[in-house]
């Protein structure tokens, strides 16, 4: 058996904490905001459907534990969202986030955009930590960095348009159009 | 082209706000005949926004898994003013830090109904004369913590209605082996209570004290209600022993005041006699 899922099943409290942040970043997913005052409940049925399929051995040990997990996530919040019949809550473009987002569109945006940031690498994340949040231009990350103002440029750039794919394949905003 | 994908790496300065004066001017001219930058430098300037305003914790990695589990179950222990930053911004930290928080109850309740206990949930209820959309689970208790892994839950029990003043009563069975309850409140709380008002859900002896309780604010309760039409808790099956038991609903603080509800509960060993 799968070395978490055995941990797991001996209620080992660090293959507990493994699953549990496998399926809070699942339900936490800008898509099922809507459902976040059940959460704490989903969080409870997920795991117990992991564990039940675990000791009935329903799950293929071949498969990657984490994906079988979070696909379970997925499948609970769906189904919660079908028996709400609500909507879920989209970002839907930029422009209308411009004008003035409400609290719970910030909230989502904010998720969003730590979600992606957390799939860059270390070295982007410093590069768009400096320019974002140090308010650092080209000039000065180059002179802090010690690195060519070229490099940097081109660097930062490509950091950023992968951030800025990831977050709009987040968000489920169409691709750009060709370029002019 | 060539100016096209030359002007791109322009745009992070010109999203910050601090474009290179130098470039300014290619740059403006060519945002006004290219969608795709447009797009880009809205975007950019959007991430700079949602950056600025979440700050240096959108940045920094979560903590690792033992000190999530260690913040949220050494109640009041401090945490890196860093650490305890991105945990107030993070919602799937949030959420890992309330799993284990429910976990750190005594029993633990990774459980929630499913389908099938939904519907014969449902029968039972409409059996009772109860209206019943759905269950919700909640943890309580007070006897050591089994491992998620190990709860036996048996039957639900579906607490009565109160008739006429009298308490209602229900049998039931145990099963070998089962360590939890799940047991249906059909609680009300007073149109008055605020929502901050305490109430507790107890089970103990007739005259006696209570050997299991769970508090929960009219909030929660309302919230439930809502919902199910019922309060549905996890208690410890050493909490209902073979005899007789009653669950009661009092609010937290009345010293001993009357019941808001009150039921009786004969529970029986397994396979005893009815």
């Amino acid at each position: 058996m799968h070395s978490i899922a055995r941990r797991l099943l001996e209620n080992d409290p660090d293959a507990v904490g493994e699953v549990m942040r496998w399926i809070a970043a699942a339900l936490t997913a800008p898509r099922y905001w809507s459902l976040r005052a059940e959460w704490p409940d989903l969080l409870q049925e997920v795991m117990a459907r992991v564990l039940d399929s675990l000791r009935h051995e329903r799950f293929d040990a071949s498969r990657d534990l984490r994906v079988y997990v979070q696909g379970v996530a997925r499948f609970v919040s769906l189904e919660e969202v079908r028996r709400r019949r609500r909507s879920w809550m989209f970002v839907e473009d930029e422009e209308g986030a411009a004008e003035g987002p409400d609290p719970e569109t910030k909230a989502v945006q904010m998720q969003l955009v730590q979600r992606v940031l957390d799939l860059a690498s270390p070295e982007c994340r410093e590069l768009i930590g400096l320019h974002f949040l140090e308010s650092k231009n080209h000039l000065e990350i180059a002179s802090k960095l010690e690195i060519p103002v070229g490099t940097i440029k081109s660097r930062l750039f490509r950091c950023l348009e992968g951030v800025r794919k990831m977050w709009r394949q987040h968000r489920g905003t169409k691709p750009d159009r060709s370029p002019a | 082209m060539n100016d096209h994908i030359d002007l791109q790496t322009e745009l992070p300065d010109y999203a910050a706000g601090r474009p290179d004066p130098e470039t300014r001017p290619r740059v403006e001219a060519h945002l006004r005949t290219c969608q795709e930058c447009r797009a880009m430098l809205s975007d950019f300037q959007e991430l700079g926004r949602v950056m600025r305003r979440g700050g240096t914790p959108l940045l920094t990695p979560h903590p690792p898994v033992a000190e999530v589990r260690r913040l949220a179950l050494s109640r009041g222990a401090a945490a890196d003013p860093v650490v305890q930053h991105h945990l107030d911004l993070c919602a799937s930290c949030s959420l890992e830090m309330e799993g284990w928080r429910r976990m750190g109850r005594p029993v633990v309740a990774f459980f929630r109904p499913s389908w099938w206990m939904l519907a014969s949930a449902s029968a039972a209820a409409l059996v009772a004369g109860i209206g019943l959309g759905m269950l919700v689970m909640r943890a309580p208790v007070s006897t050591p913590r089994p491992s998620p892994a190990a709860v036996a839950i048996g039957p639900q029990i579906f607490l009565p209605p109160i008739l006429r003043g009298e308490p209602g009563r229900v049998e039931y069975e145990l099963t070998p082996g089962q360590q939890a309850v799940v047991v249906a409140w059909p609680a009300a709380v007073p149109e008055q209570a605020a929502q901050d008002a305490l109430f507790r859900f107890e089970i103990g002896r007739p005259g006696a004290g209570a050997d299991w309780s769970y508090d929960m604010p009219a909030a929660g309760i309302r919230r439930h209600l809502d919902s199910a039409e019922l309060v549905t808790l996890l208690v410890p099956a050493t909490a209902l022993g073979p005899g007789r038991h009653e669950a009661r609903v009092i609010a937290s603080g009345a010293g001993g005041g009357d019941p808001l509800y009150l039921a009786i509960v004969d529970v029986r060993a397994p396979g005893a006699p009815q």
